[in-house]
Parts: C-alpha cells; sequence; structure tokens
C-alpha cells in the first residue's frame, strides 16, 4: 500500500512542480517512473487471462533477480489497441524501454518504430542464434538484423479427449490418437467421435476469425499453397489450392459432426464438457482443461496435405525507439529479456513452446506433458503473408475470418470465397502502404 | 446531507409556484399522470446508476447469479473497492485527472476572461478581424483535428506529457463569445468611475468586472470543469504511457490482468463518475444554472 | 442582456476636466486591449488554427504514423475516400445515428422538462435523477451499460427472461449496435437538454398563463397553444447542438466495443472511427485528414445553421 500512494504523490507533486514552472514544455511532464537512484523498466504487454498471470509471474522473478530496477508492467487490450497504442507510443518518442509484440506483426513495426538489438550483447547474456528454431529467428530479422528475441512460439494444434477417442477406437496402443493422414481420414475421425458423444464429433469455432484463419491459413500451407501481397500489385496465390483447402474447409462443418456456427468460447465449452472427441485451435487453451479436469491430451495439427506445415506465430520481445534514449533503461531491457527467456518453463506450462533452446530441449520441459507433445511444431511454423494489414489480430485476419465464417455457413461458394478474400486483398494492396 | 435537504427543498420548490398557474388548478388525474410520469421516468434513469452501485458492493463470486439480485446472500462488502484502490493505477488516473481539470478550468477560464474583455471593451488594430476569426472557430469541432494535432505534438516534443493533455483543451472560441456578451452589458459608468480614479486596464478588469461577473465566470467554469473531467478523445489519442492517463482513458486501456471482475469494474467506474456526482448533490442549484446558461450560448 | 445600453449616452462626456487626464483614456479606448487577447490568440494559433491548415496539409501527402517519410500525392487521398465504401458506410451510420439520437434526446429532454416545470413535490431528486447522468464521465457511462447488456449474465437480458420474453443481443447482434448506442446516448446526455428546456419554461412570465387560466383555456390547451410555441426557439437550438454533438459520436462506440471494432461487424462504426482506425490503426495519417476534412464540410454546414438561428434570435431578442 505505500508504495503505490508513495509513486502516486510523487507524481502529482512532480506535475504540480511542473506546471508551476513555465520553461520547456516538453520536459517537465516526464511521469515519474524512477525516483532516487533506482532504475527503471517499462515494459508493455497484451496477455491476459492464464497468460497474464504467468507473465507476472515472469516480471515477479525478474523483480526477485533484480531488486534495483523498478520494472512497471503494463498490460493493454491484445489486439490492435495494443498495436495502435504501441505504435503511437514510439512515434510519439516516449514509448516503453521493451515490449511483447506478436512475429507477424514485426514487419511494419521494425521499419521506423523499432530498435535492432545488439546481438554481442544478446550474447554476454546467453542468448544467440543457435538457441532459437530457424523459422523464429528468421521472422524476427529483417533487413539483416534483430528486431525481436522470441519467446515462445504459438501454434494451432489439436485437443483430443482420451475417454471418447479411447470409445471410439482411435487410440493406439501408446494410448495416443493414431496418426491422421488425409482430410477425408480427419472427418471419419469426427464421425467415430460424434457416434460416441451422440451429437458433435469436433469441436471446431467455426465463426471465429482468429480459429478460422489457423484453420485455413496451416491448410493451405500444408496445401504448398503461398500468398505473396506486393504492395501496389495484386494479390499472387495458387486459386485451385485455395479452392481444394476451401472446398474441404465447407464439407469439414457439416453442422452434425462439427458446427457451422460455433464461436470461441462455445467451441471451448462443448470440448471441456466432454461433449465433443475433437478440438482444433490454439494450444493456449490447455490451461482452461487442465482447470476443467476433462480428460484430453494434444498433439501436432495432422498433416492432411503434402507439406508438413502448421499456422503459427510467435510471442516476442522489441525494444521501442526512443526519442532520448537512457542507456540503463534500454540495458535493463536486455536483462529483462534475457531472464524472461531462461524462466520460460512456466511460459510452457501454459501452451505456449518456448523457443529459448536450453529451456525447450531441457527435462523438465520434455517431462511437462501435455504441453511438449507438439514441441516440433516450432519447427514448421508458417508464419501469415507479409503485409502491413496481415498477422494476429489484425485487418486481413478479421476479414478473411469473415469470409471464411460464411463458407463455413455453406452461404458462400469457394469460388465465391477466393474472389471475396482476393477482392479485399486486392483493394489493401492498391491503397498506398503506409510502411 | 440531511440538513442541508431542508433548504434545497424549498428553494426547489420556489420555481415551480412562480409557474404554479398550471398546478393547483390541474385537474386531480391530470397531477396523479404527472407524478406517475416523473417517478417511473426517475427510477428507469437512476436504475443503471443503482444496479452498478448494488454490483459493486457484492462479493465477487454473487455478481453473477442468476435471475441478478438486489441484495447478496452473503451481505455487502467493501471488496472491490478495497481491491481496487489498492491497485496504483486507479489512483494515478485520479491524481492526472484532477490535475488535468482543473488546471484546464482555471486555465481556460483565464485565458478566455481576458480575451473576451479585451474584444468587449477595448479597442486595437485587427480587433474585429481577430473577434471574427474567433467566432468562426467555433465552428471547428475538436474532433476533427486530432490526427494533425497529434502529428504536430510529436514534433513540439508534447507527446505523453501532461502539456499536450492540457494545452490544446484551453482552446474555447464559445467561452469567450459568452463572455464577451456578458461584459457587453456591463455598464460603462462602473469603469469610468474606476478610471476617474486612475485605474489601468487591467486594474478595472480585475477590480471592477471579474466581481461582477462571478455568475457567469461560474458558470463557464462549471462547464469547462465537466468536459475536462469527462473528456476522452484527446487523452486517448495524446497519451500512451499509462502513468499519464486520465480517468476515463486509463479505465477503458488498461486491462486487470486477472479477467473481468464485475464488482470491481464497477466499483471503478463509480469512483470515476463520484467527484462530479458529488459536487451536483451539494451545488445542485449553480451547477444547473451555469450550465444552463453556458449552453444556451449565454442567453 | 437588457443591460446592453443605457450608458451610452453618458460615456462621450466631453472631458472630465477635473483632474486634467488625457483625453485617450476615453472609455471606449481602454488601453492595452491586444495584450488581453493575446493568451488566447496564441493557444488559439496553436492549437486551432495551424492544426487547421497542416491537417489540410497533410491530406495532401502520404504522412504515415509508420515513420516512412512522406511524399506529395495531390488529390489521390480525395480521390480514395469517394471511392471508398467504409468512408460511406460510417458516414451513413453517422447521420442514422445522429436521427435516431436527435429525436429521442429532443423529446424525451422536453417530456421531462415539462413534467419536472409542473411542479411536483421532489424538485431536487427529478432533476438529479435526470442530470446526474450527464456528469458521469464517458468510459463510467459505457463500462455500467455493457455490464446491463451483458448477453448471459446483464440485468436488462435475465430481466426479460424472468418475464418470459426473448433475450436480445444488445452488443452483439448487429441489428441492435446502433440502437443500443442510441438508448446509452440518451440516457446519458438526455439531462443536458433537459435542463436547457427547464431554464427556457422558467423564463416564461407566469403572468401569460394567468391571462390564458382567465380565459378558461384548459391545462392541455395551453401546453399545446402557449407552451409549445414559446419554446420554438429552444427547440431549434436544442436541435442544432444536439445535431452538432452526435455527428460527432466516437467516444461510447469506442470503448463499447472494446476500442476498435465499431460493433458487430463494424455495424456502429461512425466516420470518426474510420479517420481514427485509418490514421492510428492502419497508419495512414494522411489519409485520416482527408477524411476529417470531408467531414468537417459537413459539420461546418451544420454550424453555420446554428449561428444563424443564434443570430436571427438575438436579433428578434433587440426588436423585442
Amino acid at each position: 500500500m505505500t508504495a503505490p500512494s508513495r509513486r502516486a504523490f510523487l507524481r502529482g507533486t512532480a506535475l504540480t512542480a511542473g506546471l508551476a514552472g513555465t520553461g520547456v514544455l516538453g520536459s517537465c511532464a516526464t511521469p515519474i517512473t524512477s525516483v532516487g537512484a533506482e532504475s527503471s523498466l517499462q515494459y508493455w504487454n497484451f496477455f491476459a487471462g492464464g497468460d497474464g498471470l504467468r507473465m507476472i509471474g515472469l516480471v515477479d522473478a525478474f523483480r526477485a533477480e533484480h531488486p534495483e530496477i523498478d520494472v512497471t508492467a503494463t498490460t493493454l487490450a491484445w489486439g490492435s489497441p495494443y498495436y495502435t497504442k504501441l505504435a503511437m507510443a514510439a512515434a510519439g518518442g516516449r514509448p516503453p524501454d521493451v515490449a511483447s509484440m506478436h512475429l507477424s506483426r514485426l514487419p511494419t513495426f521494425a521499419e521506423h518504430l523499432l530498435e535492432p538489438f545488439d546481438l554481442d550483447e544478446l550474447a554476454e547474456l546467453g542468448i544467440t542464434e543457435a538457441d532459437f528454431p530457424a523459422p523464429l529467428w528468421q521472422k524476427a530479422t529483417v533487413n539483416g538484423e534483430l528486431f525481436a528475441v522470441p519467446l515462445d512460439s504459438h501454434p494451432f494444434v489439436l485437443f483430443y479427449n482420451t475417454e471418447i477417442c479411447d470409445a471410439a477406437g482411435l487410440l493406439g496402443p501408446d494410448g495416443k490418437l493414431n496418426p491422421i493422414n488425409s482430410p477425408q481420414e480427419l472427418i471419419e475421425f469426427g464421425r467415430r467421435c460424434a457416434e460416441v458423444t451422440g451429437g458433435n464429433g469436433i469441436a471446431y469455432a467455426a465463426a471465429d476469425a482468429f480459429v478460422n484463419w489457423m484453420m485455413f491459413w496451416t491448410l493451405y500451407s500444408q496445401n504448398g499453397g503461398t500468398l505473396e501481397l506486393p504492395p501496389g500489385g495484386t494479390a499472387q496465390f495458387d486459386r485451385e489450392k485455395m479452392i481444394e483447402v476451401l472446398t474441404f474447409m465447407q464439407e469439414f462443418t457439416d453442422g452434425e459432426v462439427v458446427s457451422q456456427t460455433a464461436d470461441a468460447a462455445g467451441a471451448i465449452a462443448v470440448f471441456g464438457s466432454g461433449q465433443a472427441g475433437i478440438l482444433l485451435t490454439g494450444e493456449w487453451e490447455v490451461s482452461t482443461f487442465l482447470t476443467t479436469g476433462t480428460p484430453f491430451s494434444m498433439q501436432e495439427f495432422p498433416q492432411l496435405y503434402g507439406t508438413d506445415a502448421v499456422r503459427g506465430d510467435g510471442h516476442s520481445f522489441v525494444l521501442p525507439r526512443q526519442r532520448d534514449l537512457d542507456e540503463e533503461s534500454r540495458r535493463n531491457a536486455y536483462l529483462f529479456v534475457a531472464s524472461a527467456l531462461k524462466n520460460s518453463l512456466s511460459w510452457g506450462e501454459g501452451g505456449h513452446i518456448p523457443a529459448y533452446g536450453p529451456v525447450s530441449e531441457s527435462q523438465e520441459y520434455l517431462a511437462l506433458t501435455p504441453q511438449s507433445n507438439y514441441r516440433e511444431a516450432a519447427d514448421k511454423i508458417a508464419f501469415d503473408p507479409d503485409a502491413y494489414f496481415s498477422g494476429s489480430g489484425s485487418s486481413l485476419m478479421g476479414q478473411a475470418g469473415q469470409i471464411l465464417a460464411a463458407l463455413h455457413l455453406q452461404s458462400i461458394t469457394p469460388d465465391e470465397a477466393v474472389d471475396q478474400l482476393e477482392a479485399w486483398l486486392n483493394k489493401q494492396l492498391a491503397t498506398p502502404s503506409p510502411v | 446531507m440531511a440538513t442541508l435537504a431542508p433548504s434545497r427543498a424549498t428553494s426547489g420548490r420556489r420555481p415551480s409556484r412562480s409557474s404554479d398557474p398550471r398546478g393547483p388548478k390541474a385537474p386531480l388525474g391530470m397531477r396523479a399522470l404527472m407524478v406517475t410520469g416523473l417517478v417511473v421516468v426517475s427510477l428507469l434513469w437512476l436504475a443503471p446508476l443503482l444496479w452498478a452501485l448494488d454490483t459493486s458492493l457484492k462479493p465477487e463470486a454473487e455478481t453473477t447469479a442468476v435471475p441478478p439480485q438486489w441484495i447478496p446472500e452473503s451481505g455487502f462488502t467493501l471488496d472491490a473497492y478495497r481491491s481496487v484502490l489498492g491497485s496504483d493505477d486507479l489512483i494515478t488516473w485520479f491524481v492526472n485527472s484532477t490535475v488535468v481539470a482543473i488546471a484546464v478550468t482555471v486555465l481556460t477560464v483565464t485565458v478566455s476572461a481576458l480575451a473576451a474583455y479585451g474584444f468587449s471593451r477595448t479597442s486595437f488594430r485587427g480587433k474585429n478581424f481577430l473577434l471574427a476569426l474567433t467566432v468562426a472557430g467555433i465552428m471547428v469541432p475538436p474532433q476533427i483535428l486530432i490526427v494533425p494535432l497529434y502529428k504536430q505534438l510529436i514534433v513540439m516534443g508534447m507527446v505523453d506529457t501532461y502539456w499536450g493533455i492540457i494545452l490544446p483543451q484551453l482552446v474555447a472560441p464559445a467561452m469567450v463569445f459568452i463572455l464577451k456578451k456578458f461584459f457587453d452589458g456591463v455598464p460603462k459608468e462602473l469603469e469610468e468611475a474606476a478610471r476617474v480614479d486612475g485605474a489601468g486596464t487591467f486594474r478595472i478588469f480585475w477590480q471592477i468586472i471579474m466581481p461582477l461577473s462571478r455568475s457567469i465566470i461560474a458558470a463557464v467554469a462549471i462547464f469547462v470543469f465537466i468536459g475536462a473531467w469527462n473528456n476522452f478523445l484527446w487523452p486517448l489519442i495524446v497519451t500512451s504511457d499509462p502513468n499519464l492517463m486520465t480517468l476515463p482513458v486509463g479505465l477503458v486501456t488498461v486491462q486487470s490482468t486477472f479477467g473481468i471482475r464485475y464488482a470491481q469494474v464497477m466499483a471503478s467506474a463509480i469512483l470515476a463518475g463520484l467527484p462530479l456526482i458529488i459536487v451536483f448533490m451539494l451545488f445542485q442549484r449553480q451547477i444547473i444554472k451555469g450550465v444552463a446558461t453556458t449552453g444556451l450560448g449565454g442567453q | 442582456m437588457a443591460t446592453t445600453t443605457t450608458t451610452s449616452t453618458v460615456s462621450p462626456g466631453p472631458a472630465r476636466p477635473l483632474d486634467g487626464r488625457v483625453p485617450k483614456n476615453s472609455l471606449t479606448t481602454n488601453r492595452g486591449g491586444f495584450w488581453f487577447v493575446l493568451p488566447f490568440l496564441v493557444v488559439y494559433a496553436l492549437f486551432t488554427i495551424i492544426p487547421v491548415l497542416y491537417g489540410l496539409g497533410m491530406s495532401f501527402f502520404d504522412v504515415s504514423l509508420a515513420g516512412r517519410p512522406a511524399q506529395f500525392v495531390g488529390l489521390d487521398n480525395y480521390a480514395e475516400l469517394l471511392g471508398d465504401s467504409q468512408v460511406w458506410r460510417t458516414l451513413g451510420h453517422t447521420l442514422l445515428f445522429t436521427v435516431m439520437s436527435t429525436v429521442p434526446l429532443v423529446l424525451v429532454a422536453l417530456g421531462m422538462a415539462l413534467l419536472v416545470q409542473s411542479g411536483v413535490r421532489g424538485q431536487w431528486l427529478w432533476r438529479f435523477s435526470f442530470f446526474a447522468p450527464f456528469l458521469l464521465p464517458v468510459a463510467t457511462v459505457v463500462l455500467i451499460w455493457q455490464w446491463l447488456f451483458q448477453n448471459d449474465l446483464g440485468f436488462i437480458n435475465n430481466t426479460l427472461a424472468q418475464w418470459g420474453l426473448p433475450t436480445v443481443g444488445w452488443l452483439t447482434d448487429p441489428n441492435m449496435a446502433l440502437l443500443s448506442t442510441v438508448i446509452i446516448t440518451v440516457w446519458w446526455t438526455v439531462g443536458f437538454n433537459f435542463l436547457l428546456y427547464l431554464s427556457a419554461l422558467q423564463a416564461i412570465p407566469e403572468s401569460i398563463y394567468e391571462a390564458a387560466a382567465i380565459d378558461g383555456a384548459g391545462p392541455f390547451r395551453r401546453l399545446v397553444s402557449m407552451t409549445l410555441p414559446l419554446l420554438n426557439r429552444t427547440t431549434g437550438l436544442v436541435i442544432i447542438l444536439q445535431v452538432l454533438a452526435s455527428l460527432k459520436v466516437f467516444d461510447q462506440i469506442y470503448i463499447l466495443w472494446a476500442g476498435g471494432t465499431g460493433g458487430p461487424e463494424g455495424a456502429a462504426a461512425p466516420i470518426l472511427q474510420y479517420v481514427y482506425d485509418s490514421g492510428f490503426v492502419n497508419y495512414r495519417l494522411g489519409y485520416a485528414s482527408a477524411i476529417s476534412y470531408f467531414f468537417f464540410l459537413l459539420i461546418i454546414a451544420v454550424s453555420l445553421g446554428q449561428l444563424w438561428l443564434t443570430n436571427r434570435r438575438s436579433a428578434n431578442r433587440k426588436g423585442q
């Protein structure tokens, strides 16, 4: 209780002093974050719920390691509100010292709003390229410089209810789900589960833009499809492969074995209460089912087409560009990043695959099941296409999600879905890019 | 409250009696209808506030009871307020809001009153042009300026500073106009007498005009304060640093890590609204008069 | 305002030879006037005039929040916005909201004022309940209504369910989004218009009613044939102020749907939200400026109407 009121008081006093004085307008009203000789660190993130609690754990661990550093951790709303505020703060010149960022959002920011990491300084703290899965490090590198240090990768995965799948005869002698090797097999697995539950076979949030986009991008990538989005040009993609995938997705949500309208909360509730044998969603739901006590396990999203890939993204740390760089705070940011990576076993408990090799290869992590079952997905991550309007929580995800929801509802054909997506993409590409 | 109520009740009834001819003579049925109307509409208008207050006083677990209960089974509690006030953020935002609103009010009233006096009672070259320019400013909604103003404040190094929040809110051409109209109506003999006594222009303004204008100044100050305390868009744009946010912006921007807790959300919402509500309870007549005069452009 | 004149005959008093002051101290020419106006002019220039011009300039460049250097693009931004369906869609929402909110905000306010003015006891309470919401910060208002409107646990849907009525997707149904915004806005701001009406009602001299009462006019007749016509000018002013306020809707919608979506499928997104989205979410500050100016034109048109009405009002006053 004393700390907050003291800080609030000091802030108030400083403000009054600032108002009373005249002089330089800008400088007199800097917020008080460091008092006296303490050095400080401002950290922004967007983690709520279980991730939020685990992130607080990481911050607290850092505080314990470095009691001399006054850490202020701020949580803003996930998605575009967060990235809007972060961009505005960086453009305004007084951003936080370190911030969380999805790797898929990095290209837009890296150009003008972030500072690259100093590889030597990272190496001193025991962080080198060799410690990370190649796709993550590549994605974190822009124009040959490292702009983000990956904390995790978080792929689309498959949850299964062990009791239901066992009753449906879908488990092997090792208790694991039998391999699913084609789209039709996935549908068949769903049918078998539905026979056991008497209702849904597979829980899947067809109406949720995040989930249906993960599904689409996974399948399209597995089918060997690519999507190029050159600014000023037109979207380049493989129409045939896309149609093939969309046709399957539409067939998949038949309205009986798989709902056509479930939203995210609905799909989770259905699986959590044992009304579906399989759930397709992001790995971060693992905490939910550990809490509900659902008998379940997890695995990588199966390879249904020719290429082994899965839609994923990575959380990372970045250094927003400062108008007046405080060397000490910058140094603290490096220390914090290193500390978070090294303590990321607890982060992995929440389902995310730790990016840092010494953690993801440790015995403790390997012993962590079902969270480590799908760790190999980290090497197969298919990131969202590169464009300023793409990435987690972006307008591409929102727009494509609406089209895919309509597709699942059977209200548009795969052809129409492709046309709509193409038209929207081309419109975005035709409007001048801000990057 | 109890001690203040009687005097206010009488003062409140006075205007009604003065225009009462409809009152006593209205048929009984009509009166009953009016009372019913008033009670129903008041309840409708108070219910959201009461429900918010009620929720904020419940234990968290009972906020989501279905069907909703006004009285929680385990009794009322101040837990939500305790945890909300225990957080660093809310207190910071409260301080920010208070300081910003007071600074905006004091500075706006000062700057506007000076300008209004200049426009009303002095003459200088270009006065008419500048007055016209000021009146034209009434038509410029601050909302359309957010983009250029934000960019401009980046250049000025004022993004994420208190001055950045305060200064753009000082421009109130409508208030200048209202004050000017009032000053225009102040008899000139008073000034003349003071001038004979050797008072300078500023002294006349400060010692003659300002005391005479207390009511309109109060009205303008009330209006400006309400606007500044509740302003949302500009502080949202100009602050990204949670330590600098005002209450309305902080409340909706910064997330609680612990998910939605309705009792706590309602407790912070109520705390953010409480100061003006209390002030209104104490000074209802003044505030109503102030808002009504200012709202109608000083008529 | 009745005091406006009266002194003009005295003021040009030829001279005050007694104290031998220099005549330039004459009353109409107080010295140093410019210095009084200067502080206001400085803030006005810095935070209104310059941004107005700067914004106009920006609208001809592709200024980016992401920091890429800006280039002159001529009228491209304006050409683009005319063909941008989202501009028209959000403008449509804005205009629809303005109509949907102005009507109840004027009528309910008038009804409240007439009820309160009727003199029923408990004036303090009536005024408090109608005006108090106006004093709440928009964040408080929206947080309260989000909770009331909550789909499964909210007070309103639960009450509807208890009465055996179907529940409503207040915040989740695209068809409800604007209506929910209107309900919140009416609850929040009607108190302001109520006060304007109340003070106009109180300004009506009671002698008028007394005369009518002698003529035997019933209360309803008096309302329709006397009170309402006397309120005409107030109503005109209230409508214009309300239209201007409603056109600028942004805050409650931004907060209601957590900072960005503008409602389910963007069904309530107003044009200011599109300015915000274009400029700050999608980093296109230049384009956002162009949309702002497009919107500004509309506001100016309505404002000119307001000025005209205000002037006519004071002209009439002087005529009386």
